[in-house]
């Protein structure tokens, strides 16, 4: 076949021996990113089996993983435990509105920790540093003041006003993500750009954001992420409403006081709760995931730096 | 006349005013939401701390706080060993995370599903669902393991001995597993920023790569990795700073107990001496690694 083509045995030999390589590293591949992943999974497989375990098959010990009577029961009971018809949009509300800010805020400041030089900018950048070590805990109280003087408890806007100034949950994360992505890109992209008369506002929102859409992503996910999971300062910052996390932490307690008010179930019966509590973990988790899957679909190879290399 | 006044100026300190008017909204918030909350602890951890009617009373005392802390406590001790099994957490880490970047960062069927598999520990260890995971139903950080425990050891231990394999070996083998495990449970931020990394990386360098012929280990150290540094950087941070301040290490534990149980310099203060040690750590780190990093145009 490869004769026909005019190419003599060597090269044919060395082109198969390359095919071979290219499916021995696919399998390769596959087994690295299974075993790594088996441990990952491991807990969500079983989180899942036990949202959907009938009653009769909690105590069966032949039911490993697929359930013989298949059941919603679990999901919505944690559903209404959690009072998710409120907490989901309370939440998604919080994380969205904070994720948005924070993503577009930071980059303001990355911007200017990369690029520009001015007095005080070690000081100023070791800052952010700290905000990243400094656990919240150890300030939270002093913060709770400054938020009760704001008048924003039990409003989103508790969030959203630290997401707006750049700060709020691990801020100097995103700050230093988007100073390390603008340094990477070559300053021959702003100097074009001043050329042709573009100000530095200009500059920024036309050539830099753009080219720095990868991290703008990655930051909005994990933003999302950690507004959608925050349960200490949440505590703090809620009086009367209550986010999915607490929501979560608090449904141990709600179902305890369910299984003992109920006869028809068995008094503290340990995995009953277990399964309950798997199911709302499901509740919680799901959203996140499907963000996870979209968000990471739209990283792409930068197109600007396609351009000028080369 | 002002405007007059802003031409005259250097090019450098018109770039510089620039620079200030970028961070004025990060500087806004970080001195209200930040530094007034953050230097007040600091400041408590000099006082002797009391409760009024909701507000906080301070009168100032002196270092006892750090001396009681850091001399006559076990404190001093157990950050050190923290910060050094955070060092060794954190090559692992580093290591791990840029193969499994690598690999997902290559065309494959079925990518985008694996990229979400490796963002699981993202999306659950920030949260309570870590310790639903743990099968800790009460919700309360474990509080002298380091290790995650969400591996089922036994499993792989029953598997060993039907295989006839001697307890010391299996042993061995378990501790290694289960310690893999746990640094993929710290690596899902640090995969996905080195995803962002490689992504940023211009193609047309492979293609250069290709016509030349160069082998795929010259293409990893001559490309990749250099390409990589900033990421790597930012990574060697991010990863100091969250393996040195996870909740279940027991320094941590230490100074939650100091808070618990109100005594408020002492946790201040243990905080801040912890804080300064890292930022230490931190700083050595980034002087000794500055200059390796590569940016394209510097």
């Amino acid at each position: 076949m490869f004769r026909k083509q005019g190419i003599d045995g060597f090269a044919a030999r060395s082109i198969l021996m390359k095919k071979g390589t290219a499916i021995g590293w696919k399998i390769l591949r596959l087994v690295i990113l299974v075993c790594f992943s088996y441990a990952l999974v491991y807990p969500f497989i079983y989180m899942i089996s036990s949202t959907f375990r009938g009653d009769e098959d909690l105590w069966n010990p032949t039911v490993v993983w697929v359930t013989r009577h298949f059941t919603l029961d679990n999901l919505k009971n944690a559903w209404r435990n959690m009072n998710y018809t409120e907490s989901l949009p309370y939440s998604l509300e919080v994380s969205i509105g904070s994720a948005i800010l924070q993503s577009v805020m930071c980059a303001f400041a990355g911007y200017a920790f990369a690029r520009f030089d001015f007095k005080f900018k070690g000081v100023l950048f070791a800052l952010v540093i700290l905000t990243i070590i400094a656990p919240q805990q150890m300030y939270i109280i002093q913060l709770f003041g400054i938020v009760n003087k704001l008048n924003l408890i039990d409003s989103p806007a508790a969030f959203w006003i630290q997401a707006l100034f750049g700060c709020g949950i691990r801020s100097g994360l995103f700050i230093f993500i988007y100073r390390q992505t603008f340094r990477s890109l070559p300053t021959d992209l702003e100097n074009a750009a001043a050329i042709d008369g573009c100000g530095a506002f200009g500059t920024y929102f036309r050539v830099m954001l753009p080219n720095a859409l990868n991290s703008f992503i990655v930051v909005f996910m994990f933003s999302i992420v950690w507004h959608w999971n925050e349960y200490f300062s949440a505590e703090l910052f809620t009086q009367h409403k209550r986010n999915a996390a607490q929501q979560l932490a608090a449904l141990r307690v709600g179902l305890e006081a369910q299984l003992s008010s109920s006869s028809a179930v068995a008094v503290d019966n340990p995995l009953q709760l277990q399964v309950w509590i798997q199911a709302g973990s499901l509740l919680m988790v799901f959203p996140m995931l499907f963000v996870f899957l979209i968000g990471q679909k739209y990283l792409r190879e930068g197109i600007a730096r396609t351009g000028i290399v080369g | 006349m002002n405007k007059s006044k802003l031409f005259k100026m250097s090019y450098e300190r018109r770039q510089g005013l620039v620079g200030y008017v970028f961070l004025i909204p990060w500087m806004i918030g970080t001195l209200i939401f930040f530094c007034y909350p953050f230097f007040h602890t600091v400041w408590m951890s000099f006082c002797d701390v009391s409760f009024d009617a909701g507000s906080i009373i301070t009168h100032f005392k002196g270092i006892d706080a750090y001396t009681e802390v850091f001399l006559k406590q076990q404190f001093l001790q157990q950050a050190s060993t923290h910060l050094g099994t955070t060092l060794l957490h954190t090559v692992c880490v580093l290591i791990i995370s840029i193969f499994l970047a690598i690999i997902l960062n290559q065309e494959f069927f079925g990518r985008s599903f694996w990229r979400v598999i490796f963002s699981l520990p993202i999306i659950v260890a920030s949260g309570l669902v870590l310790s639903v995971f743990q099968k800790d139903l009460t919700f309360q950080a474990s509080v002298t393991s380091e290790s995650t425990n969400i591996f089922q050891n036994e499993a792989l231990t029953e598997m060993l001995l039907s295989m006839g394999i001697g307890d010391k070996i299996i042993e061995v083998v378990v501790t290694a597993v289960s310690s893999v495990v746990d640094i993929l449970w710290m690596s899902g931020v640090q995969i996905l920023l080195f995803i962002t990394g490689l992504q940023s990386i211009s193609p047309s360098l492979y293609e250069v790569c290709d016509v030349e012929g160069a082998t795929a280990w010259q293409r990893f150290w001559r490309v990749t990795f250099p390409l990589l540094t900033p990421y790597i950087f930012l990574n060697i941070i991010y990863s100091i700073i969250d393996i040195s301040t996870q909740s279940t290490a027991e320094v941590m534990y230490t100074m939650r107990y100091y808070y618990n149980n109100t005594f408020y310099a002492n946790a201040s203060a243990a905080a801040t001496g912890y804080f300064l040690m890292i930022l230490v750590v931190l700083g050595v780190i980034s002087l000794a690694l500055s200059k390796r990093i590569v940016y394209i145009d510097k």
